[in-house]
């Protein structure tokens, strides 16, 4: 999958508009209409101010809970996959030994594997990295391992009449297939975001996931529409980051 | 010494079969092209040299070592047609590939390659960056800086526009006085394989077999303008019958139809259908507008089974074996005679074999199932004898000379090309030709379905090939001129060889009368 990088700021301005208008509509209906109880959504303005406050209080704690979180899993992931996709992609015999349990997994709800991870290894924060470990890692192997299986079998033969060594020749599968491998890195990115606030909603001291469950609790419908802003936002820059980089780290993709 | 030769490869892909008894040799510093109609297998063939495939049989040696002696260390450089280049890195880089396990000074050698195809101003862009033949330059320079002996490409060249691929081609050529390497050039564009080549190797299809081995006449240096020369334009209309006729059957055997409205006709590689070869050249199929595709067959069982299934529609074929398939399919009809050849086979032996009854055990030489065939069982059955009396030895027709000066066999049947030859280096004695015998003639054959749905069309293609034979009654030079390029003989040849053959004005009045005479022989 190929990212096309807006070139003009004028391809923004749809959704700018469109934004601004949704506000302004939102706005509208809970100030000056009734129509919906402010219970269950509660005016732009209510909102912000509870954001405005929650900044003062412990969500700075939370927000960056929740992306250390998601980095550590999402590095180890990547690290973790990196070889055994490589060794996959080289040997059918680890592909077939390895293939039938990363589908098991792959096939489990990460939910499901709540109560056992609490059982083995507590409420800590290992208990919330190996859940979203399991979540990711399955998934970006069989990407990563796809990614290195498409690499033009003519690439292949061109290295062997270039008498590359085993090094040389996995160096440049790799280095071949690393922009796609990137792109599904963003597409499993967004994985471990619904991932970690699952997890922090059913077992956590911290993190967007447990304030938004805190805000439930005492009926402060604001702040869950803070805490679910904040998700967007923080989604939507990750993957800005991702695009831009990748035309940055691959300009021949352009 | 030979760069690379080639003995007798096989492979099959599937138990479908690619490539069958290839064999074919490239000298030090030569340039040869395998040329062929797309799917004939010779990338197969070409991955085979490079050790990216393995034959099934038969041995390839590379500067006089076996291949995969040769492999261990060594590599040919190879420029494919997709994927020239690693497009991740840039055109600096790519070179750099090449040059890993070289000791020189890398950046002044990366700069120097880059210069002579004049890419030392992209050095830091990426190959998808630039266009199409400045892509193919980076592949060549990345083949030169591997510093190999034998350079392979890989219709290389084939999505470059005409300019540009005649600016690479010249630049081929270039580099390649320059150094002096082995290149060994894949390619379907004749006139590619034509500029480029000391030798063409012509390759057919289904499966992948050499058709031809063409020495080019043309003395390096060659300059763009060969391109216009007459020879050259000569040897390349040859050359594009063999490869259409290739592509067409390729395209048949698939189930496709080849061109949907032109009607087909198998046909013999013979002088004999030069009055088709000269109607085509002269246009006067246009003229009588009868868009019609000529096929040449050299397997005549696969030309005959083409046409039972109808993938052509009509055949031509000699008068027994007319004979022969009118009783097998009842539907089928005689609808033109072409010719009579008169002297063009031949009974010869070591020995003189006089008279003929004396043949009786001998062990001949033919090939079975074929005109050959006939020839000696008509001549046997007019001398009180028949095929029992005799020991036959099935063989193929460029076998059965070398059969007889060898003495394998005492006597064969042999016709042209090959009697010529056969005559020329053994002392043979000529026993009897089809000049005694005048019932040899060749005639076309259709389905009665075909003939009731394209009375207009048969009327059409006996009135071209009625005005043809006339031009060569008037003008045999001109009409010599024009064929023997197009069967791939000279002109001296097949002058000679067209003495041997009437020619009928297509009305099948002669035919008719030899039917009845060999009737019973055919039973």
């Amino acid at each position: 999958m190929t990212v096309h990088p807006t070139k003009t700021t004028r391809a923004y301005w749809p959704a700018i508009v469109s934004v601004l208008f949704l506000l302004g509509l939102w706005y509208f209906i809970t100030e000056h209409t009734g129509l919906i109880n402010p219970l269950f959504l509660p005016s732009p303005i209510k909102v912000v101010t509870s954001a405005i406050s929650l900044t003062t209080g412990s969500l700075a704690i939370d927000v960056f809970a929740t992306v250390t979180r998601v980095m550590i899993a999402f590095l180890l992931s990547i690290i973790a996959a990196l070889p055994i996709a490589l060794l996959m992609s080289e040997s059918k015999f680890f592909k077939r030994l390895l293939t039938p349990y990363i589908d098991f997994v792959r096939y489990i709800p990460v939910p499901v594997l709540i109560p056992l991870t609490i059982l083995f290894f507590g409420i800590g924060e290992e208990a919330k990295i190996i859940l979203l470990f399991i979540g990711t890692f399955f998934q970006i192997v069989l990407l990563f391992d796809s990614d290195l299986m498409n690499v033009p079998k003519d690439y292949f033969d061109l290295a062997y009449s270039l008498n590359f060594t085993t090094f040389q020749r996995l160096k440049m599968k790799l280095q071949a297939a690393i922009s796609e491998m990137y792109d599904n890195m963003r597409i499993s990115l967004g994985l471990s975001w619904s991932y970690v606030i699952i997890v922090e909603l059913v077992a956590a001291q911290t993190g967007i996931g447990h304030m938004i469950k805190e805000a439930q609790r005492f009926s402060l419908t604001s702040n869950v529409y803070v805490g679910i802003l904040l998700m967007g936002i923080i989604g939507f820059i990750s993957d800005y980051l991702f695009r831009k980089s990748y035309v940055k780290f691959f300009p021949y993709k352009k | 010494m030979a760069d690379i030769e080639v003995q007798k490869i096989y492979k099959s892909f599937d138990n479908k079969k690619v490539l069958e008894n290839i064999s074919f040799e490239v000298k030090e510093g030569e340039i040869v092209s395998i040329l062929g109609p797309s799917g004939c297998g010779k990338t197969t063939l070409l991955k085979c040299i490079l050790g990216l495939e393995t034959p099934d049989d038969g041995k390839i040696f590379v500067e006089s070592e076996k291949q995969l002696e040769w492999l261990k260390n060594k590599r040919i450089a190879y420029v494919p047609q997709k994927y020239a280049n690693f497009n991740h890195l840039t055109i600096e880089q790519n070179i750099l590939a090449a040059l890993q396990n070289s000791t020189q000074n890398k950046n002044q050698k990366i700069d120097q390659i880059l210069k002579s195809v004049g890419l030392d101003k992209h050095k830091k862009m990426y190959p998808g960056w630039l266009s199409g033949g400045m892509q193919q330059r980076l592949a060549l320079a990345r083949a030169l800086a591997q510093n190999t002996d034998i350079i392979a490409f890989d219709e290389s060249l084939n999505a470059l526009d005409v300019e540009t691929r005649h600016q690479m081609q010249e630049l081929i050529l270039e580099l390649w006085a320059e150094g002096k390497k082995t290149i060994l050039f894949v390619t379907h564009d004749i006139e590619e394989a034509l500029f480029l080549s000391k030798r063409v190797v012509v390759m057919g299809t289904r499966p992948g077999i050499v058709r031809e081995i063409l020495d080019i006449p043309f003395s390096y240096p060659r300059k763009s303008t060969l391109r216009f020369d007459e020879e050259f334009q000569k040897i390349r209309r040859a050359l594009s019958y063999i490869i259409r006729s290739e592509t067409i059957k390729s395209k048949l055997s698939e189930g496709e139809p080849a061109e949907s409205s032109a009607f087909k006709i198998g046909l013999y590689y013979w002088p004999g259908n030069s009055p088709f070869f000269y109607a085509q050249d002269k246009g006067l199929f246009n003229k009588y507008s009868l868009p019609i595709e000529l096929i040449s067959f050299s397997d005549n069982r696969q030309k005959i089974d083409y046409w039972k299934s109808d993938k052509i529609d009509v055949l031509n074929v000699t008068v027994d074996t007319a004979l022969r398939l009118i009783k097998e399919t009842p539907e089928a009809e005689i609808i033109a005679g072409l010719n009579i050849s008169h002297g063009g086979d031949a009974l010869i032996s070591r020995e003189n074999i006089e008279p003929i009854k004396k043949i009786k055990g001998k062990k001949i030489a033919l090939e079975k199932g074929e005109i050959s065939e006939f020839f000696l069982k008509y001549v046997l059955y007019k001398n009180g004898l028949n095929l029992s009396d005799v020991v036959i030895k099935d063989m193929k027709g460029d076998e059965i000379g070398a059969a007889l000066i060898n003495g394998s066999v005492d006597a064969a049947v042999l016709w042209e090309p090959w009697l010529s030859k056969a005559i020329e280096l053994s002392r043979t004695n000529i026993i009897v030709t089809s000049k005694d015998y005048p019932v040899f003639a060749d005639v076309l054959i259709a389905k009665k379905d075909f003939i009731e749905n394209h009375t207009e069309e048969i009327k059409k293609l006996k009135n071209i090939w009625q005005e043809s034979t006339d031009f060569y009654s008037k003008d045999k030079k001109d009409f010599i001129r024009s064929v023997a390029p197009i069967v791939g003989l000279s002109s001296q040849e097949l002058s000679q060889q067209l003495e041997k053959i009437e020619f009928f004005d297509g009305s099948t009045d002669e035919i008719t009368k030899i039917s009845k005479e060999i009737e019973n022989v055919v039973e």
